[in-house]
């Protein structure tokens, strides 16, 4: 009676479930299929172009949203894991502000990766912005210590700045968390 | 030994709305999202994934069950797989509903609000 999903929605829509932790798309990647093949039947019975238009934006922001927050939670649950990833980010950070002779090639990996850490883990923002932040005076410290010398005259000290950029991208990347969270989300308590 | 509701609170929007469209009787996923959205009137949609992560984790917490799977008369031919509320999940919606209406009955009152504005 109503239009099916396409083979190709179908199937876009099989791929993005693979935002989701392995897991989870076992147990409930058919069910979360079926659910959007009805949910799709419903908009269907919408007239007009828009309101398909609209049923996959929903689709698209609803999977977006909970793909990356089940990732999150599994990383929470295994944190090592996330704190590995962390410190890598912190590391590379440190190691391209300790090479580059421009402060624009630190900022362009860090403000990115302070954000995207910000986003995805809101409630971690201020242990990531710190790891970030704290990273760069380290390996300037590190390279002395290796008597590896920079391209330019290095002030470790000044080098602590970097914990400014990595709170505000960090908390910038909890606040678009948070506005997203509101607007998907109509509240039921205060 | 019986858990305390309070454990639970509070409650995520997702996770209210399905255990409240379960004290109706068992469910499946379509269902629940229609009930949902017909009684908050299209405010609240649950798409695919906010729907099943909030069923994991009341699946885990053990304030729902899976029941069986089998097809919906009303939709088409294809196995559904339903949940109803346990006892714990239904003392959850019951408490956390009592603590909502208090909340709500304290704001009217500190508001100076008719009881019927809405």
């Amino acid at each position: 009676m109503f239009d099916a999903m396409t083979p190709l929605a179908s199937r876009l829509f099989r791929l993005a479930l693979r935002i989701y932790p392995a897991e989870f798309q076992r147990k409930y990647g058919a069910l979360m299929l079926q659910h959007c093949e009805d949910c799709y039947r419903l908009a269907r019975q919408q007239p007009g172009w828009a309101s398909n238009g609209r049923f996959w934006v929903q689709i698209a922001a609803d999977v977006l949203h909970s793909g990356l927050a089940e990732r999150m939670e599994e990383m929470r649950t295994g944190r090592w894991w996330f704190w590995l990833v962390v410190a890598g980010l912190g590391l590379s950070i440190g190691v391209i502000d300790y090479t580059a002779t421009e402060v624009q090639a630190t900022l362009l990996v860090l403000l990115p990766a302070a954000f995207g850490l910000g986003l995805v883990a809101p409630r971690l923002a201020w242990r990531c912005g710190a790891i970030l932040g704290l990273a760069v005076p380290v390996t300037h410290v590190a390279g002395h210590m290796l008597n590896i010398r920079p391209p330019y005259p290095d002030y470790v000290i000044a080098s602590l700045l970097a914990l400014i950029p990595a709170f505000l991208a960090v908390y910038s990347g909890a606040g678009v968390r948070w506005l997203l969270d509101k607007a998907l989300w109509p509240p039921v308590s205060s | 030994m019986d858990r305390d509701p309070a454990e639970f609170r509070p409650l995520t929007t997702a996770e209210f709305h399905i255990l409240l469209a379960l004290a109706g009787g068992e469910r499946h996923g379509y269902a629940i999202m229609v009930d949902v959205a017909a009684a908050t009137q299209g405010q609240v949609n649950l798409g695919p994934g906010t729907l099943y992560r909030s069923i994991k984790r009341l699946l885990a917490n053990g304030l729902i069950a899976e029941c069986d799977e089998r097809p919906d008369p009303a939709l088409d031919d294809q196995r559904r797989r339903y949940y109803e509320l346990t006892g714990l999940g239904r003392r959850v919606i019951v408490a956390e509903t009592a603590r909502l209406g208090a909340l709500v009955a304290q704001a009217i009152a500190r508001l100076g609000m008719s009881s019927q504005a809405g």
